[in-house]
């Protein structure tokens, strides 16, 4: 695997190739994670001409896979069939690169979530009408931003860090050159708080909607597995659980102070400990 | 009568004093013209940062810390907020400090907020680099851009040599930025050219603090997105700048995107090893 500076040409969108054997071949190559497709100018018969180049846009490594989904079209264009690659870069942090099967799967340094994610998220509070959480990861992606290994991710994790990344008493938020094609309200909050997310009452579980007591599904505390239906407003974003497979994964009895709780049913978790049973909206309780 | 000082503790009489040997005068490097000074670079040394890179030439010692994309407060925007603030260290003199020293009406040597230089820096570098970043990749988040100059040398009382002070703060924010693993379009370089009007001269990556006393040169910092067509990003021109003609800029504009090509072949074998 070859190594990719931001900036550096991985691949043409198109390749032609000949051969005695297969015939004439067509590749196509579709710009992954950590690529993008860019215009370069070549000179061409004293003008200019633009290429589409698939560029690298972090550092890390080439990894480019076929699409095996792609069809060998035998019809037309006397073109004989088309291949279709994927062209992705992969940082240095990424763990999973040797064992994802899909390439589009494997996370890089930054995953911000996007609608349909999966994420797991950790309830920082609740009241009757939905639950606030913090998203921790995005499922098969991981973390949100890395973690620089001092637990910079987390609500509680920097408190004592002043906006601006500690630099507070250098810092001058108000005299900052900022991007003028953003809104100008736009501000940034702690280092150590991650992205936001709301479970409103009405989306933890597809029957019964109407009689959802947040209080008998989540509490504080509760290590949640959602998914993403919208990026909602600029503070949070909008959360479901209305599926099987989505819910409570891990929680504490007794608000946090008791023991690890197992699902026993769709509805409820017991301790192991202290036999407390205790109502939540469990995730697929049985593999 | 005992004439002794009795008031200070004095050394015994056989006292010698340490040998301190002469420090040693740092002789004008012979370099080339079309030479850059040999350059230290570091990424990834703030634990807390999302990136960060360090940078030495000479005197001149850059920090530059990446955070983001954080979150927001506040209304959606679909794409990040960008931003840079540049700070000089409190001892660092900054050039032409005195002219803006009692502009905001306080007389105390204390700096609040930024000065107009540290403003000129920010702006220059969030103009670069507002082109290159791929803010369409994280909505809902800023990503905020912290310089730090530790050391720089800024004796010359002309602008000049900020010219070259703001080339090494983009080219240090450039890896910072790649530190941090935020997609850009391309690595955004930079090179400082000065030319001399009467020789007709260019002088690549120039030392101001050596001797140098053209008085009579035009200076231009200039950054680039070498890899994506040589695209012009930012551009900062200082000094004699009477009758600048297309031919003197042509020129300019040569020399810096020779040194930018310079730095960024450099950057790249950098990169390359961090990885490999």
């Amino acid at each position: 695997m070859s190594v990719a500076i931001p900036g550096q040409y991985i691949s043409s969108i198109y390749k032609y190739t000949e051969d005695e054997n297969s015939g004439s071949q067509v590749e196509k190559y579709v710009s992954g994670r950590g690529t993008t497709v860019a215009n370069i100018k070549v000179p061409e018969n004293n003008k200019f001409s633009s290429i589409p180049v698939i560029v690298a846009t972090i550092l890390g490594k080439i990894v480019i896979r076929e699409l095996k989904s792609s069809t060998n079209s035998t019809t037309g264009g006397g073109v004989d069939n088309i291949k279709t690659f994927i062209v992705s870069v992969v940082p240095k942090s990424n763990s999973y690169l040797e064992s994802a099967e899909d390439i589009e799967g494997t996370n890089i340094s930054i995953n911000l979530p996007q609608e349909n994610d999966i994420v797991l998220v950790r309830i920082t509070k609740i009241n009757p009408r939905q639950a606030f959480a913090e998203i921790l990861s995005v499922e098969s992606h991981g973390n949100v931003i890395k973690d620089s290994g001092i637990g910079s991710n987390g609500e509680l994790a920097h408190q004592s860090i002043a906006a601006g990344g500690g630099s507070q008493n250098l810092s001058s938020h108000t005299t900052i050159a900022s991007s003028q094609s953003t809104a100008i309200n736009a501000q940034a909050i702690d280092l150590g708080e991650t992205f936001k997310g709301i479970i409103r009452s009405q989306d933890v579980r597809s029957t019964e909607r109407d009689k959802v007591k947040i209080i008998e599904c989540f509490k504080p505390g509760d290590i949640v597995r959602a998914v993403v239906i919208s990026l909602g407003d600029g503070s949070n974003y909008y959360l479901s659980t209305a599926k099987d497979d989505l819910g409570v994964v891990f929680a504490k009895s007794e608000g946090g102070s008791g023991g690890l709780m197992y699902a026993l049913d769709w509805q409820h978790m017991i301790c192991e400990s202290s036999g407390i049973i205790e109502k939540r909206k469990c995730a697929k309780p049985f593999v | 009568m005992n004439v002794t000082d009795r008031r200070r503790l004095l050394g015994p009489s056989n006292a010698k004093s340490a040998n301190i040997p002469e420090t040693r005068t740092s002789s004008p490097s012979k370099r080339s013209e079309d030479e850059i000074r040999k350059m230290f670079l570091k990424t990834g040394l703030v634990g807390n940062a999302n990136g960060s890179a360090y940078l030495e030439v000479d005197d001149t010692i850059i920090e530059v810390s990446v955070f983001g994309p954080r979150p927001i407060k506040g209304s959606f925007i679909d794409r990040a907020s960008f931003s840079v603030e540049c700070k000089f260290l409190p001892h660092i003199p900054q050039p032409n400090e005195e002219t803006f020293k009692n502009q905001s009406g306080s007389a105390s040597n204390v700096r609040t907020g930024l000065t107009t230089v540290e403003q000129k820096l920010s702006s220059y570098i969030e103009t670069a680099f507002l082109h290159s970043i791929i803010l369409e990749k994280y909505p809902k988040s800023t990503i905020d851009v912290f310089v730090t100059i530790i050391s720089a040398d800024t004796t010359s009382s002309s602008n000049k040599s900020l010219l070259n002070l703001c080339n090494w703060v983009s080219n240090c924010t450039s890896l910072a930025l790649v530190d941090s693993g935020i997609e850009v379009k391309d690595m955004v370089t930079s090179g400082q050219v000065s030319l001399n009007k009467s020789t007709n001269k260019i002088l690549m990556d120039p030392d101001y603090s050596n001797n140098y006393s053209e008085d009579d040169s035009v200076d231009c910092v200039c950054s680039y997105m070498n890899m994506l067509n040589d695209v012009v990003v930012g551009f900062w021109i200082d000094g004699n700048q009477d009758d600048l003609d297309e031919q003197t800029m042509q020129k300019l504009f040569e020399n810096c995107n020779g040194m930018s090509k310079k730095i960024r072949s450099n950057f790249n074998s950098y990169l390359r090893g961090t990885i490999e």
